[in-house]
């Protein structure tokens, strides 16, 4: 697999407190790859590193050959890579269609209005929200602006999307849903990174996953491997829930 | 549990706010020293009925009894006085503020001298913000910040804590220490009604829960039967 992403050395630092230090691994075109570890550990940090939202101090980071890191947020969009928040941001005075929309005409391909609409529709069908296309964005349950969230990066036309904890805040039924939500997008031929504190996602979805704690890499695996992982379980995961895990 | 008397009691209650009703008919009755879970769907009306109680949403009708006052549709500093206390989903704090002024904004109302005392009992559940009092809120980790929106909500002193989904956005060590903490809080005397995501966690640390769905409580009972429940299991556990 060649590596549509590679980080190296990368490192980030406010004030004194280096929030990443010298992060280097690779994501294979077509992989999804997770990224887990303790609040405060850097992952938010690292995806924006990638997207443009932060410079690093030191490191290169390349996406499909071209050197982003530094590289303002809406170049390193058009380049390829999308990517939601943690907090969703969508136009509140919009409909759920106008906001994909706009990922549509700003993104990679840059549409024209009606191709724009056009392609809004499509990522909605994707995410399972064709049926609410319509509708303005305050009438959304949290579950659906998530969906929105991904609809609006995907509508940028994406090869790789980076996907910052769209699980929060669903119940194990809404977040079954969203599982089966990412792995359409990912058929579809978009290369994943997803940061995510529900396991069953990481679980379900991901080949490999990369552990981040106080800014390094803490460990680096299969899911199974890296959540048996000692130094993971003392970490990030906790006994109690390790064991729940294993099939306690 | 000592005494079985209901410390508050909601009848009938009735609420919407924008696109439209919300809560249908809502009763619910919670006893002294009590820690229910409240679970359902994501827009089935958890933090509408959290908003409810603390006189942040307009009820449209019914009532709202605690503590043998009625608080229907009272202010909100006049609920924080009578005792209930809120923790926002998404935690809400003055990140410019230090944890310490944070902290000491949750006893705002109070006159009384045991705000030290409480202040030392905070930091007790959550010794790690012993050393951060001085950081301004918004530079803690997501755990530490939900430390601090629970401990500036014990900081009203409150004979009910009403805390709205805790773990969000916290990895699975800090959620399980958070419901620890609840549970700690709880045994110490304080009514805690929990809403949470996680249905597992909250179905275990809870003597009582109830299940909203559409805004209205289609389910209630002892917390261990409920996670028996197949419905339950069907519809919130995924299993």
């Amino acid at each position: 697999m060649t590596a549509l992403l590679s980080i190296q050395g990368v490192t980030k630092r406010f004030g004194g407190v280096a929030a990443l230090n010298e992060v280097s691994f690779d994501v294979g075109e077509g992989e999804i790859l997770g990224v887990i570890g303790p609040n405060g550990a850097g992952k938010t940090t690292l995806l924006n590193c990638v997207s443009g939202v932060y410079r690093p101090d030191a490191g290169s980071i390349t996406f499909d050959g071209h050197s982003i890191a530094g590289e303002p947020p809406h170049r390193i969009a058009r380049l390829g890579v999308g990517r939601t928040f943690q907090v969703v941001k969508p136009f509140a005075s919009m409909t759920a269609r106008e906001n994909a929309a706009v990922g549509a005409l700003f993104g990679a391909s840059q549409l024209a209005l009606s191709r724009a609409f056009a392609a809004a529709d499509e990522v909605l069908e994707m995410v399972g929200m064709a049926g609410k296309a319509s509708l303005p964005v305050a009438s959304l349950t949290i579950p659906d602006r998530k969906r929105l969230e991904v609809a609006r990066a995907l509508a940028t036309r994406p090869r790789l999307l980076l996907l910052d904890e769209v699980m929060a805040g669903l119940n194990p039924v809404e977040v079954d849903e969203a599982l089966e939500m990412v792995r359409t997008v990912h058929r579809s031929g978009v290369t994943i990174v997803l940061i995510e504190h529900v396991m069953r996602v990481v679980v379900g979805v991901c080949r490999r996953v990369v552990v981040l704690h106080f800014g390094q890499t803490l460990a680096e695996g299969t899911p199974d491997g890296v959540l048996r992982d000692a130094r993971v379980i003392e970490a990030y995961l906790g006994e109690k829930y390790a064991r729940r895990l294993v099939g306690g | 549990m000592a005494e079985r008397a209901a410390l508050l009691e909601v009848r009938g209650l009735d609420a919407g706010f924008g696109a439209g009703p919300v809560l249908f008919g809502v009763d619910l009755d919670f006893y002294r020293g009590e820690l229910v879970a409240l679970i359902g769907a994501n827009g089935a009306g958890k933090s509408t009925l959290l908003g409810v109680l603390s006189g942040l949403v307009p009820a449209a009708g019914g009532r709202i009894t605690f503590d043998g006052q009625d608080l229907t549709n009272a202010r909100p500093e006049r609920v924080v006085a009578a005792g209930m206390s809120h923790v926002p989903q998404g935690r809400r704090l003055f990140g410019s503020l230090s944890v310490e002024k944070n902290l000491r904004l949750g006893a705002y109302l109070r006159r009384d001298v045991d705000v030290e005392a409480d202040l030392a009992r905070v930091l007790e559940y959550f010794p790690a913000l012993r050393d951060k009092m001085a950081r301004n809120a918004a530079t803690l980790s997501g755990g530490e910040q939900q430390m601090v929106a629970i401990g500036r909500g014990l900081m009203a002193r409150p004979k009910l804590l009403m805390i709205d989904e805790p773990s969000l956005g916290l990895g699975p060590k800090v959620v399980e220490r958070m419901i620890e903490a609840a549970q700690a809080i709880n045994r110490d005397g304080t009514s805690i009604l929990l809403v949470e995501q996680d249905v597992v966690l909250a179905l275990e640390a809870a003597h009582r829960g109830y299940v909203l769905e559409n805004g209205r409580v289609v389910l209630s009972g002892r917390a261990a039967e409920l996670e028996q429940n197949p419905a339950v299991r069907r519809a919130y556990l995924g299993l």
